[in-house]
């Protein structure tokens, strides 16, 4: 790519930003990952003789208690994106890292519901239900985790000098884009596993 | 972010679309536990999960405000994944009545023939 060419357009080729692209395309391939676990949770239940109801197994309290976290984090991480936008850094960092913290008490209580599961002496292996309740939620909170490192990495770029950065705010829509699809996930997971 | 829509201008937004999923988990959580016949707690439950999801793409997500492009991107996505979900059910469906396995492995024929 030519300098010209480099400065005239080097973000944007298709109308959208590149970055908004390529996040979306990426969601994209994640719902057809998250898709063929939720379609695979639909034939193995459907073709159970029993399903175990997911009020007697599972921990529908605490799972609601990670749910809201989740949805005050969507809240919270949409807010930083509007506090960027206005160029007001110190209201940046109060939800971003607000968000970062709703995520880390959503996998300290995922993590207390597997401790608790282990103890009893359920695994994965112990039967089809759990098998499709550990593969989901196990890969749901992979992304946490993806997400908790992303945001963590986009408050530590702005303290260096990525506040002025022109993708800065691109990067944290993006980081929300990707936040709010781990929420999405969640909200067909809960009652798919705790409810019905 | 479009030019359409200004973060800023829509933070009250935010917080009455976060109200308004926290309700609709409550109202999930007390429709299942009122036990609603089969299947209709199955729909209640999967239409209150669609309007959650909807409610955080189009206004958390700036769907609502999006281009084209984004659009066709999620058109296709969506075209696919409904073989996704589809063909493999399809594919069961067809040989229901024939093959169901247990959940519970306690039980010692994992695979029943009717």
């Amino acid at each position: 790519m030519s300098a010209h060419a480099a400065v005239a357009a080097p973000y944007e080729n298709t109308g959208v930003p590149d970055g908004k692209l390529a996040i979306w395309l990426f969601l994209a391939s994640e719902v057809m990952l998250f898709g063929t676990l939720f379609t695979s949770y639909i034939v193995l239940r459907t073709a159970a003789a029993s399903w175990p109801v997911g009020w007697e197994v599972l921990n529908v309290p605490l799972a609601t208690l990670n749910t809201f976290f989740l949805i005050a984090s969507s809240v919270t991480i949409v807010m930083a994106h509007a506090k960027a936008s206005a160029r007001d850094k110190a209201g940046f960092y109060r939800f971003m890292g607000l968000t970062v913290l709703l995520s880390l008490a959503f996998l300290v209580v995922k993590g207390f519901e597997y401790g608790h599961k282990f103890h009893e002496g359920h695994f994965p292996s112990t039967s089809i239900f759990y098998a499709v309740y550990f593969t989901t939620t196990g890969l749901h909170g992979l992304h946490i985790i993806g997400g908790v490192a992303w945001n963590l990495g986009l408050m530590w770029w702005a303290g260096r000098d990525g506040w002025d950065d022109r993708l800065f705010l691109g990067r944290v829509e993006y980081a929300g884009l990707y936040w709010h699809f781990v929420d999405i996930v969640w909200i067909f997971l809960f009652p798919a596993l705790y409810l019905l | 972010m479009s030019d359409h829509a200004d973060a800023k201008s829509h933070e009250k937004l935010y917080w009455m679309v976060g109200g308004a999923l926290f309700v609709l988990t409550i109202a999930t959580v007390l429709v299942s536990k009122y036990h609603i016949p089969h299947p209709w707690n199955y729909v209640v439950g999967i239409a209150i999960a669609v309007l959650k999801a909807s409610l955080v793409v189009s206004i958390f997500m700036h769907l609502k405000w999006e281009s084209r492009l984004i659009y066709y991107v999620l058109g296709i996505t969506a075209f696919f994944a409904v073989f996704l979900f589809v063909l493999p059910i399809v594919d069961f469906s067809w040989t229901t009545g024939q093959i169901i396995h247990r959940a519970d492995p306690a039980g010692h024929e994992a695979v029943e023939h009717h």
